[in-house]
């Protein structure tokens, strides 16, 4: 398979992920999105590691990282949009407008 | 310091001090008006003293000048006064006709809310006026000619609230502050040459100065004083300010006020003297004013504008006495002036305060209601008209013995034709106003007024009297005009010798006058009205030769018109764009806020796009190199 083939994949991914978190109203949604965004950074880089520096493991070895800072960012996340559940009854992120003028 | 510059300064303080009790005190002080006609009679008494002591030889002129502030390069700016004749015989004449009027004042306007206000601005007007006659330098005298303009204003504008007054006291302001303005030009143009504001080394180092520039200085300084002076073409607003208290009118409209540009003239005489050309402006100004007031005066009605005229016309007579280059009978006859002419002034008051009318065909047989403002005002009209013995004649006829001598038969053929008018009008006056039948108004209301307002202006016919009789010579008395000579020498005077001829002259036209007025207006023996040949004439005169009407059409109402432009200009041209500004902000920020949502996802999507096509257009710009 061609590399084109791998970031075409990414790119789709990293779209749906985008759209995804920002259209949806559900702050579990556009944590899922954001997810979504993250896995399409790891497909590219380990396309591109693969197809450019196949002899090294850079490509995988960043994609670890970002996995271990993604369950940490969603760890995070996740408990505050509980905190926020907790408080307000509700998960739609535009119902969290006490700052608002 | 001198005892004499010590008197001076304590004559011009104390109507200050008065002034300065009466306006911190306001209302509620109750002897308000005895404090300032207590502070006048001591000023009275102590400028007596020193003209006495003058005159007897006791004292010498003194110019002393302190230390104000001083600017490098240039002389000190100093506080001065010049004590000379000139100024002792001025400030006799303000302190005395000052404390007439203030007195008069208790009885004229008994009962007015505002009586310690107009006691206060009255006490600060004579001090200022006390300060311009003392002054050494023009600083000082510019900002005594200010403050009389001023108080001029404050005190035509007494009865404020109603209508015409107003805009009579903005008219004295306006008008005389169009003359001001030239003559602080002149003062300024003098002080780049001279270096210094003093009038003594002024007049030094004016005459090494080309003759034209001497001339110029000396015209703008004329300008002013044609304002103060009320000459023409300045002359529109002393009418007008007869708007205010009849005593106001004898004070500052009569007496004093006006004859500061007189006076300013004889004090920078060394200036004038140095250019013919100026000389013959002021002779000319003088002489046709004396001449074109008079034939206003007599086609007008009011009582105390046929005064008002009759005061122009005089100060025109001193003005052309100055200009013919006579200090002695320009003085002469600002002093006889000042007090025949408050004298005429306080007792018109006195029939307007009885009568309540200014009109004098509404008046008519007040004689046998007024006798004492009656005998008052024969002894003002001869005196006015020039019938001797009254003070009048001598000082006028030193005027006309003067233009004689010099040549100057412009002068004198204008001056002798205006005695002949000056004789018609005030006896006209006098005819219709008291000798007749008793009209219904003075039926009504005609009374004598209270002994303290018939008192000042019995005193100042008395005094018109004695120098009537003072000017007599008689032996080894050489006359009251032949001393005044005398007394001025150190100011400049010179010795007038009388003319015969000028003498029979000017009396046989005044008598001329006299006649006509009581064939017309007393025995009725002819009809002017019926002569339709002299209608223009009259018209013209009624209308004031329509100066004033000039004046509007040419100044006033471009004026209005250019004010209202400029309002229109104003309001739509620049308040268009400044509120254009703010409201171009408000608009395009009601419009452009609804992009800011408050919602974060909003914001997100614009960066994307922002980024997406920041890529773009660098992806291409990559390319294409």
């Amino acid at each position: 398979m061609p590399l084109e083939s791998y970031l075409l994949l990414g790119a789709a991914v990293f779209a749906i992920g985008l759209f995804g978190a920002l259209s949806k109203k559900s702050a579990i949604l556009i944590l899922l999105s954001v997810e979504l965004m993250l896995n399409a950074v790891n497909i590219n880089l380990m396309a591109f590691s693969n197809f450019i520096t196949p002899l090294t493991m850079k490509g995988q070895i960043f994609s670890i990282f970002v996995i271990v800072v993604a369950a940490c960012e969603v760890g995070l996340g996740l408990a505050i949009v509980l905190m926020l559940y907790r408080r307000r009854q509700t998960l739609e992120v535009d119902k969290y407008n006490l700052l608002k003028g | 310091m001198d005892r004499l510059v010590l008197y001076t300064i304590l004559i011009q303080l104390l109507p200050f001090a008065a002034f300065t009790v009466l306006i911190l005190t306001g209302r509620k002080l109750k002897f308000g008006p005895y404090l300032s006609i207590g502070a006048m009679t001591l000023a009275l008494v102590l400028s007596i003293m020193i003209m006495i002591k003058f005159a007897a030889g006791e004292l010498a002129p003194i110019d002393v000048s302190y230390e104000w502030f001083t600017i490098p390069g240039y002389d000190p700016i100093s506080i001065g006064f010049l004590i000379d004749p000139l100024s002792i015989l001025m400030l006799v004449i303000v302190t005395a006709v000052s404390l007439a009027t203030q007195v008069y004042s208790l009885g004229y306007l008994k009962g007015e809310a505002r009586l310690n206000w107009f006691y206060a601005a009255m006490s600060l007007f004579t001090f200022a006026m006390l300060a311009f006659v003392a002054a050494n330098n023009f600083i000082q005298m510019l900002i005594a000619w200010e403050l009389v303009g001023l108080c001029s204003y404050f005190l035509i504008g007494f009865w404020f609230t109603r209508d015409y007054v107003p805009p009579a006291a903005s008219k004295a302001m306006v008008v005389t502050r169009i003359a001001d303005f030239p003559m602080i030009l002149g003062v300024m143009i003098l002080f780049y040459y001279v270096g210094s504001f003093a009038y003594a080394p002024s007049f030094e180092i004016v005459a090494t100065l080309p003759s034209g520039t001497i001339t110029l200085i000396a015209i703008l300084l004329f300008i002013g004083a044609i304002g103060k002076s009320a000459q023409f073409p300045l002359h529109t607003w002393l009418p007008d300010a007869m708007a205010g208290p009849s005593p106001v009118s004898a004070l500052i409209h009569a007496a004093t006020m006006v004859a500061a540009g007189v006076y300013l003239v004889a004090r920078v005489f060394p200036i004038f003297e140095l250019s013919t050309a100026a000389m013959a402006t002021v002779a000319i100004i003088g002489a046709f004013t004396a001449f074109f007031a008079a034939t206003i005066g007599m086609a007008t009605l009011d009582i105390k504008r046929i005064v008002a005229y009759s005061t122009m016309s005089q100060l025109g007579y001193m003005m052309a006495a100055l200009g013919v280059g006579s200090i002695t009978a320009s003085m002469f006859h600002l002093t006889t002036h000042a007090f025949f002419k408050a004298m005429l002034f306080l007792a018109a008051g006195a029939v307007i305060h009885a009568l309540h009318t200014q009109n004098i065909f509404d008046m008519g047989g007040v004689r046998r209601r007024m006798k004492l403002s009656f005998i008052a005002f024969v002894i003002g009209a001869l005196a006015l008209a020039g019938v001797p013995p009254m003070s009048g004649f001598w000082s006028k006829d030193m005027i006309l013995a003067q233009a004689w001598d010099k040549q100057e038969y412009l002068v004198f053929g204008l001056g002798l034709f205006t005695v002949f008018i000056t004789a018609f009008y005030i006896f006209r006056l006098l005819f219709v106003t008291f000798t007749g039948k008793m009209s219904e108004i003075v039926e009504k209301h005609g009374h004598e007024s209270p002994p303290v307002m018939w008192g000042p202006f019995m005193v100042l016919a008395a005094v018109t009297i004695l120098i009537g009789i003072a000017g007599i010579p008689i032996g080894s008395w050489a006359g009251l005009g032949h001393w005044m000579g005398e007394f001025l020498a150190a100011s400049g005077g010179n010795l007038v010798h009388e003319s015969n001829i000028v003498v029979i002259m000017s009396v046989s036209a005044a008598l001329i006058g006299i006649l006509l007025a009581y064939l017309i207006y007393y025995a009725k023996a002819f009809d002017l009205m019926k002569l339709k040949a002299l209608d223009f004439l009259r018209h013209g005169a009624q209308n004031r030769w329509y100066i004033d009407e000039i004046y509007d059409h040419t100044f006033v109402r471009p004026t209005f018109s250019l004010s209202k432009a400029s309002l229109t200009a104003d309001l739509r041209g620049v308040d268009w764009v400044v509120n254009g500004v703010a409201r171009l902000v408000m608009g395009s920020g009601i419009r452009i806020r609804v992009i800011q949502t408050g919602y974060l996802q909003n914001y997100a999507t614009a960066m994307f796009i922002a980024l997406a096509l920041m890529v773009l257009v660098l992806g291409f710009a990559g390319v294409s190199s």
